[in-house]
């Protein structure tokens, strides 16, 4: 029994802990908390949803839809947040709130309020098919976001453009003097987060489900990971998606309808007793 | 004052002639005028803590479901009456004022207006997950009218009035309060706390006492809502695009204007009925409109943030200061 | 009437101020210098509270006022000045100082919403009362002007306004010349002397030595942390070490 909630849970984990990442990197980069952050793994699935009815090779799919959505945020931070210069960071959140309601409306304007299901990508292999006693799907996610995280922090680490928006993070006035432009790092930090945020959408649309809605409640998960384990640490972003990850999974089995509530309230208690996160984020 | 005192009196014949108007000239059902008029409770109360106190509150809205919702248990589930819910339910906004203000007005800036944000989302999942008490997600129903002593009243005018004597009420105290000693202290501490604090202000205290008592304004005008609800209340209508909304009026009106934030209100409850009907014109679904309407006003957020963050009517206020 | 009681006060592992001992009595005006980075304004923020010390206590008229909240300790009579003055911008010149008078904080919340007449007079009088304030430190004249639009010379002056607005019985002036001219400072000079002549104890820190010399009935020298000369001003003056402060130790450099 606690095998099967752990394992149910690391799906959700994993899933949390990377649109967790996706606002602890912008936080970083930027010191913006992007509230939009949710609507990407939306627009993922979506988009996702679209290029699966133009009969694209299945393989092809998530990552076409992440590099949409990578654009998508590209955009938005060159039109919304680009331009707020003077705004303080509440104003900004306040921004990044109204984008997320502005692109919530327009996916639903443009797909409608329905919900869309697409079958998994291994739907041609025969039914039941399980890796080590797992569901193909779930290696697919849960490995797909551990490879994305391993990719992001090989690419922090040891790419010169990685180590420009780590030393952005670490101190933007301090790297704008070496040569290292914020805005760009800023820009580079909401393609990232949009695209993990879009494939992360892709994904789970087999498995889940794709509508407009979607961002909301995991963009709220997602959040709330993010700020347990402090925002903008992104090993504290993974800490944060598994402690609600698992929590919920846990709660799922106990008292179902109060699932959704825990990880606003974990979230609560970390900032009353803890401001900073669990790992201790940037101020 | 006295310019105040015009100001007042027009809003207030606006108010008055209004239905008359809508109902009997226009032929158009009253209920957005009502929603202004809860909106406009709303708003100010939140000006108070926004505008006056630079407090950033993002969970507002939480305050008038936790009205609403114990207004509705104490009517159907202990069949108290009118008179007896509207004071308990306002004084449960009181107590959760209090006990939420107390730990998250310690916190800075934006993990105020983030704990604040989460707060409006956790009483939202409460109320969509306590099925016992509250409804669960289809809410509660057989919400009993207004009744004073034996007359019920139910007609949308009578509603329209209460609401709207109330919400007058609101705005000229609010106003009031905001030109009082209290609320300079208020201003002296939005423009520098420990600077105030220096002065002889008790700085958290005084933060406290406003958001209690912003609080206990909304959650008085949701225990007029679930009486004015047609019965029913259910969770969606507390959801986080409630306190979004609310505080998108508050920074249209002038954060610093309470004036401002019922014009605020009255703009953002009435605008999207007229683009309602211009799509109805169109033959646009009601959906797609609300939509539409959402993305309009999200725009018009992000603008005024990106160009003025202060709001319309704050450049004259400063001015009469 | 005050008394700082081995008062030390550590950020991580830079000693900001270290057992220092010293004692101001009622009715003296008394100066804190030493150069810059020394504590004075550590001091100042530890006996008013916004800092708590790390170790130590601090004393007024024999109560303790070490663990009070900054708005209590201004209200006991201890209030202080800011370096860079800090003045209310949401609001005008004299409500600035309003906000500091007694009355306007009695007048709470409840006393807002039932004698609802009586705030009509109330309001009065506390403008009146700040009125007398602003008139001390004559910008009496610029009341309804938004506080934001004074020069910081004037903004300096409502600063005293200000403080002098809570009634205190001891005084904190942090820095009050920097940034004036030398005729703004010679009418400050008046008004801390007209201050000081009413009876207000006063605690000065000064960069402008002239200044405290001529203000100063005894001066307190701090470096580093650490109280190191204490006297008259005549003695202040003939003490070479002094000058070893203020212009750079000469250490023995091993070349």
């Amino acid at each position: 029994m606690v095998l099967d909630i752990l394992i149910h849970g690391l799906e959700w984990a994993s899933i949390y802990a990377t649109i967790a990442i996706g606002f602890s990197l912008i936080f970083s980069a930027s010191r913006i908390i992007n509230l939009a952050q949710g609507e990407f793994v939306m627009l993922g699935g979506l988009i996702g949803f679209s290029l699966y009815s133009t009969h694209l090779p299945l393989f092809l799919i998530p990552f076409l839809s992440a590099a949409i959505v990578a654009s998508v945020g590209i955009v938005l931070e060159r039109v919304a947040i680009s331009p707020a210069k003077r705004a303080s960071p509440t104003s900004l959140i306040i921004i990044t709130i109204a984008l997320s309601v502005i692109l919530r409306s327009t996916a639903a304007l443009v797909w409608g309020p329905h919900t869309f299901r697409i079958p998994s990508f291994f739907a041609h292999l025969p039914a039941g098919t399980q890796i080590l006693f797992f569901d193909l799907d779930y290696i697919l996610i849960v490995g797909s976001c551990f490879v994305s995280i391993i990719i992001l922090g090989l690419f922090l680490k040891k790419t010169r453009l990685g180590r420009a928006l780590r030393a952005c993070s670490m101190d933007p006035t301090g790297a704008r003097i070496v040569g290292i432009s914020p805005e760009k790092m800023r820009m580079l930090s909401f393609s990232i987060s949009a695209g993990l945020g879009g494939m992360v959408g892709v994904l789970i649309a087999p498995v889940f489900y794709a509508n407009s809605d979607l961002g909301l409640n995991l963009g709220i998960k997602g959040f709330c990971a993010a700020v347990l384990g402090g925002m903008g640490n992104i090993p504290g972003a993974i800490v944060g998606g598994f402690i609600i990850g698992i929590s919920e999974a846990m709660g799922a089995s106990f008292a179902s309808s109060y699932k959704d509530i825990i990880a606003p309230v974990l979230m609560l208690f970390v900032l009353y007793l803890k401001p900073r996160g669990i790992l201790g984020g940037r101020s | 004052m006295r310019r105040d005192l015009k100001k007042g009196v027009i809003f207030a014949l606006i108010v008055v002639t209004a239905p008359f108007i809508f109902r009997y000239v226009i032929f158009y059902p009253l209920e957005p005028l009502l929603r202004a008029g809860f909106f406009v409770m709303l708003a100010v109360s939140l000006s108070l803590v926004v505008g006056l106190a630079g407090q950033i509150s993002l969970g507002h809205g939480a305050f008038f479901g936790i009205g609403a919702y114990t207004a509705g248990i104490m009517a159907t589930k202990l069949n108290l009456p009118f008179f007896l819910t509207i004071p308990i339910g306002t004084l449960s906004g009181i107590i959760a004022g209090f006990l939420i203000g107390y730990p998250v007005l310690k916190l800075k800036s934006y993990y105020l207006a983030l704990a604040t944000l989460i707060i409006g989302i956790a009483t939202y999942e409460f109320f969509k997950a306590a099925d016992s008490l509250t409804g669960g997600e289809m809410g509660l129903y057989n919400l009993p009218n207004i009744q004073i002593g034996k007359i019920e009243f139910y007609s949308p005018f009578s509603h329209y009035f209460i609401v709207w004597s109330f919400a007058l009420l609101t705005v000229f105290f609010c106003d009031f309060f905001s030109t009082s000693p209290v609320g300079k202290r208020l201003k002296a501490l939005h423009s520098d706390e420990e600077a105030a604090e220096c002065v002889g202000i008790d700085v958290f205290g005084l933060k406290l006492k406003v958001f209690v008592f912003a609080s206990a304004i909304a959650a008085f005008a949701g225990t007029l809502f679930a009486h004015c609800s047609y019965g029913t209340i259910y969770p969606g209508e507390f959801d986080v695009g409630l306190s979004i909304k609310i505080i998108t009026m508050v920074v249209l009106g002038g954060m610093y204007s309470v004036y401002g934030a019922a014009m605020g209100a009255v703009i953002v409850s009435l605008v999207p009925e007229v683009i309602r009907r211009i799509g109805d014109f169109f033959y646009m679904d009601l959906t797609q409109v609300t939509h539409i309407n959402d993305i309009i006003f999200g725009i018009i957020l992000i603008l005024f943030m990106i160009f003025s963050p202060e709001g319309i009517l704050a450049k004259k206020e400063e001015k009469s200061a | 009437m005050l008394e700082v009681k081995g008062v030390s006060r550590y950020f991580g592992g830079l000693v900001a101020l270290e057992d220092v001992f010293l004692e101001v009595r009622e009715g003296e005006i008394v100066g804190l210098m030493g150069p810059n980075g020394a504590g004075k304004t550590t001091l100042f923020n530890v006996i008013t509270n916004l800092i708590p010390p790390s170790k130590g206590e601090v004393y007024f008229k024999g109560e303790k006022i070490t663990g009070l909240a900054p708005h209590e300790v201004t209200r006991k009579g201890v209030v202080r000045t800011f370096q860079n003055v800090r003045v209310f911008e949401h609001l005008t010149v004299l409500e600035n100082v309003e906000v500091a008078v007694p009355e306007n904080n009695r007048t709470g919340f409840l006393q807002v919403m039932f004698p609802f007449f009586k705030l009509n007079s109330l309001n009065g009088f506390i403008e009146e009362k700040a009125y007398t304030y602003l008139k001390i430190v004559g910008l009496a004249h610029l009341a309804r002007k938004n506080s934001s639009s004074l020069t910081f010379g004037q903004q300096r002056l409502l600063g005293i306004a200000r403080a002098l607005a809570c009634e205190p019985e001891f005084l904190l002036f942090d820095e009050p010349s920097a940034g004036l001219n030398r005729q703004e400072i010679s009418e400050l000079l008046k008004v801390i002397e007209n201050i000081h002549q009413r009876g207000t104890t006063i605690f000065i820190i000064e960069h402008n030595i002239g200044m405290l010399m001529s203000l100063a009935q005894r001066i307190i020298v701090l470096d580093r942390g650490k109280k190191i000369l204490e006297g008259t001003p005549e003695r202040i003056r003939e003490e070479k070490k002094i000058l070893d402060i203020y212009f750079g130790r000469r250490e023995k450099c091993s070349v």
